[in-house]
């Protein structure tokens, strides 16, 4: 018997295939891509999501010798923010607009900032759900037949088990849910003109959604009457499936951006807002920065200094002293998220002097972005949250000098976990739960085996970052001045 | 499973050690035989300060130490702690006015850097500050402090230490204890007769009063040198209307402080004697009653009488004996010893509440040859408690925001819950629109969803947990009222066992 796990990309569709004891037995995936429209839309047509969905599970099943009678539940994880419309049938009435479609700023543009940080956790932004309906609300043809309005998990949901039904976490990311209060706010719902009768009802991500339907079994091939869980967004699902699910641990992913978080056991607000608060599995809250170019960074650095590969520009980077000889590298190239959000902020060298090399260079932005970290790490301390070893996730996470830079520039021990996309995984573990195969979320997450790597901190290097930091902290309030400026 | 650290005590001093080394990765259990702070802990004078007292014993080290905690801990407890003006009336044959002067600038210029006022001479003649005192007092001199909710800081270290995995049993009494070379076997009972027997690594003995009383179980017949102190404090029905404290010195050259309480209550207190006897439920003795009313009677203009009493509490303090003659000299810099003879125990002896906080990184660097895996930074000082993710001066933005949300609940009500749980408060009242969706109401604002959550989330398990230490609406509710609630916890907790049946 197994749990099966889909994941929604925004460049594929996933699945993945855990048996009883949570190991991964087979994976398949089938891609596609989003479309722009215009300048600064993005959108995906649904029909992706369901055409990939039966050779993407059958493939799966195929590589791991089982067929549907073996999967006791399925889960469904993937991409957040997008807002999909559907009628009383739950046909979708338009393209998925997708999360980084950025087209509703006058939707946004008469709403309080504080509202929604106080209310939500989050930052007001076009990108959010609530923004999306009320574009679509006043741009759709046919608004008289939107009945419902999805996230692109949540449809995929609806079209299975013709239930309509979002999770905690997925509702958090939406602008609509009081993040203390754990339900759809009616004053967040005013503010937006949203009627909370058009949204899908709140449960937990593990808990049963429904199951399939004569329509959801030709969909994917899998047997009606299989339970199918709420599921979550990627964002959830990826750190779950990495072994994140209990406070205590900073997980980093060091991805194109960087995304810095750690889970509590209480709904906590940033009033400084540098972090942002959603619902997480298990009934925890994550708190995180949603990223800087990181490795996008260092692609950008490798290109500029005429480097070929990733593994090459550590081995340059690991020729230069620790500190870059009081050169600061300050990792904003498309705005700044630490220590503050500044979106006119823009990246700097800062300190370059004749007796720098490319490895200085090299070096300086795998500090920057590694102190970047810390300034988000210090702020969720702060603010109580449980932050004591890091996990490092992601490709970044193969470059052993970056690794080690970020155990010694905060003191922690970091675990490194190199494979980073594990989201079908965490939807995989959503539908062990469902199946009963596991007793809870934290359970099914603890009980993966993951290959991780052990970095102490080399605490002979702590004066050197802890100077080399207060520089960069520095040289960072010295140049807000001219961000602002030029704004 | 064994468990890194227990510890026995669920004091302040126990709370803070166990958020301290759940939060360096250790698996921690602690014990409470009775209620989180349920005894000393809970009779303080309810102070943050920085022991003005003590720069005439020239402990300026512990003066310093002190102050800057003061911020610290006001800075991680905003909800918790609050400034309070003291002011200090001068009278011919007290402690001559240079020596305030110098006191008080020394304890200016100790703290680091202060967000708080600095110390100034009052007029009492014409300051709002001297309309209560009698015409005699004609100067005085004002400094800063903070008030703390001493209780509240107790279990909200015991939440954050749970919240970071640590496990919190109370109501849980140690009856044997048993060393191995490398580890300790603790035999406790529940409230319910239950026993249970845990293992732990390294024992740390935080029982306050009952210190002596572990470290004999634990190693035998060694007595520590330990010397218990009442003190008593008195909680009169009337207010001090300029909001500002008092600090009164005595013909016998104690001080005492008049400090205004819960809105509507003056606190006065405390009183140093020795307490020779058990230290379980300690009374003040009708002559320190008389003597806090009359010390509070030489200044006052309008005298207190024992009618004025609405409530009265008295606590034992557990102080490292260093043999000094009278009660009020002994020291109160805490002492811990560490015993690794065999598995290690570290006991605590001393302390105050201002102090907990180091106390605890102290603790832990002791520990800590012995815990090799355990994180070795400090972090305490710079992560909120629960409900304390707020600025420092931000508690009326956090009632202004909690009043626009939830436009039907009284502004009293929500300021009261503001300076309990801090932005925690919004977990309480969910999603309320009406006063009715917090349930039922069972007087002085206290409605189910709050009792609720403390039974839930803050290990509130009888009424005076609720009525006097997780709040002090015990003040407030009548003896109908408080046995509602009594009831009602009953009914809740037989229907929780039910459920874990």
């Amino acid at each position: 018997m197994a749990s099966l796990g889909i994941d929604i990309g925004t460049q594929s569709l996933k699945a993945a295939i855990l048996d009883d004891d949570l190991k991964l037995v087979a994976t398949a995936d089938r891609g596609y891509g989003p479309t722009y429209p215009n300048p600064g839309w993005a959108e995906q047509s649904s029909d992706l999501w369901l055409d990939a969905l039966r050779p993407v599970i059958g493939q799966a099943l195929a590589a791991s010798r089982l067929t549907a009678d073996d999967i006791k539940a399925v889960a469904i994880c993937g991409q957040l923010d997008g807002c999909v419309p559907v009628d009383a049938s739950g046909a979708a009435l338009a393209s998925a607009i997708i999360w980084m479609d950025r087209r509703a700023t006058d939707e946004i543009a008469n709403i309080d900032p504080r509202l929604i940080s106080e209310r939500c956790g989050l930052v007001l932004d076009p990108s959010h759900m609530a923004a999306k309906i009320a574009w679509l609300s006043r741009h759709h043809p046919d608004r008289s037949r939107i009945a419902k309005w999805h996230q692109p998990v949540s449809f995929l949901v609806a079209a299975l088990t013709s239930e309509a039904v979002m999770s905690h976490s997925l509702a958090s990311t939406t602008m609509l849910y009081g993040v203390t209060a754990r339900g759809w706010d009616i004053e967040l719902l005013n503010a937006f003109d949203i009627d909370v009768r058009e949204l899908p009802g709140i449960a937990d991500e593990a808990s049963i959604a429904g199951t399939i339907t004569t329509r959801g079994a030709e969909l994917t091939g899998l047997n009606p009457g299989t339970p199918v869980a709420v599921g979550t967004g990627d964002d959830f699902s990826n750190p779950l499936g990495c072994g994140v699910c209990r406070p205590g641990v900073v997980a980093v992913s060091l991805g194109t951006a960087e995304t810095v978080a750690a889970l509590s056991e209480r709904a906590i607000v940033d009033y400084a807002q540098l972090v942002e608060t959603h619902a997480y599995p298990g009934g925890l809250y994550h708190l995180g920065n949603p990223g800087w170019l990181s490795g996008g960074a260092i692609r950008w650095a490798s290109s500029l200094l005429s480097i070929a590969s990733d593994h090459a520009f550590s081995a340059l980077a690991a020729t230069a002293p620790a500190g870059c000889d009081g050169l600061t590298f300050i990792p904003a190239l498309t705005g700044a998220t630490a220590p503050k959000w500044i979106a006119a902020a823009r990246g700097s060298f800062i300190g370059l002097s004749t007796s720098h090399q490319p490895a200085h260079l090299a070096r300086a932005v795998l500090e920057g972005t590694a102190f970047a970290m810390r300034d988000v790490i210090d702020r969720l301390s702060a603010l109580g949250v449980p932050t004591g070893r890091l996990r490092l996730m992601g490709g970044g996470a193969r470059s052993d000098v970056w690794c080690q830079i970020r155990a010694d520039a905060t003191g922690r021990p970091a675990d490194v976990l190199a494979d980073g996309d594990a989201s079908a995984i965490g939807a995989g573990l959503m539908a062990a739960v469902a199946a009963a195969v596991s007793r809870d979320i934290k359970t099914a997450s603890s009980a993966v085996q993951h290959a991780l790597r052990e970095v102490a901190p080399d605490a002979s290097m702590g004066q050197t970052y802890e100077a080399a930091y207060r520089l960069y902290r520095e040289r960072f309030a010295a140049l807000e001045p001219t961000w602002s400026a030029s704004n | 499973m064994q468990f890194d650290i227990l510890i026995i005590g669920g004091g302040i001093n126990g709370a803070g050690i166990a958020r301290d080394a759940a939060g360096r990765g250790a698996s921690v259990l602690l014990l409470e035989q009775g209620d989180l702070a349920g005894a000393t802990s809970s009779a303080s004078s309810k102070l943050i300060h920085g022991g003005l007292r003590y720069l005439e014993h020239y402990k300026f080290g512990l003066v310093r130490e002190a102050l800057a905690e003061r911020e610290v801990l006001w800075r991680i407890a905003p909800h918790l702690v609050s400034p309070l003006r003291f002011v200090m009336p001068h009278r011919r044959g007290m402690r001559p006015k240079w020596m305030l002067r110098t006191g008080l600038f020394l304890y200016d210029t100790l703290a680091p850097r202060s967000v708080l006022e600095g110390a100034r001479r009052l007029d009492l003649r014409s300051a709002p500050e001297g309309a209560d005192l009698m015409e005699s007092y004609t100067t005085g001199f004002a400094y800063s402090d903070c008030a703390v909710d001493d209780s509240r800081l107790t279990v909200l270290n015991a939440r954050d230490a749970a919240d970071r995995g640590a496990d919190i049993r109370t109501r849980s009494r140690v009856v044997a204890i048993t060393r191995h070379a490398s580890h300790w076997a603790v035999r406790y009972r529940t409230v319910r007769g239950g026993e249970h027997e845990v293992e732990a690594r390294v024992l740390v003995n935080a029982a306050g009063p009952w210190a002596g009383k572990v470290a004999s179980l634990a190693l035998g017949a060694m007595q520590p040198a330990i010397r218990l102190v009442r003190g008593s404090h008195l909680i009169v029905g009337r207010r001090l209307p300029h909001g500002a404290a008092y600090t009164l010195q005595n013909a016998d050259g104690r001080i005492m402080f008049a400090i205004p309480y819960g809105g509507d209550f003056t606190l006065l207190g405390t009183t140093d004697q020795d307490h020779p006897g058990d230290p379980s439920s300690p009374a003040m003795t009708d002559a320190e009653r008389d003597y806090i009313l009359a010390s509070a009677n030489a200044y006052l203009r309008e005298k207190l009488t024992t009618d004025d009493i609405v409530h009265a509490y008295a606590g034992v303090r557990a102080l490292y004996n260093d043999g000094a003659s009278a009660a009020k000299d002994a020291t109160r810099e805490y002492v811990l010893s560490l015993n690794a003879a065999a598995a290690p125990i570290l006991s605590i002896y001393g302390g105050k509440i201002t102090t907990y906080r180091k106390l605890a990184e102290v603790t832990m660097a002791k520990l800590a040859p012995h815990l090799p895996t355990l994180h070795t930074r400090n972090w305490t000082a710079d992560a909120a408690l629960p409900g304390g993710d707020f600025p420092m001066q931000g508690r009326d933005d956090l009632v202004h925001s909690l009043a626009a949300r939830y436009p039907a609940l009284e502004p009293a009500l929500l300021t009261r819950l503001a300076a309990a749980y801090g932005t925690q408060t919004a977990a309480i009242l969910g999603s309320a629109r009406t006063v009715s969706h917090l349930g039922r109401h069972f007087g002085a604002g206290l409605y189910e969803a709050e009792l609720r959550y403390l039974m839930d989330r803050e290990w509130a398990m009888t009424v005076d947990d609720v009525l006097w230490r997780r709040s002090k609406l015990g003040l407030r509710v009548s003896d109908a009222e408080a046995e509602a609630i009594s009831d009602f916890m009953d009914a809740q907790s037989s229907d929780h066992r039910l459920a874990a049946e």
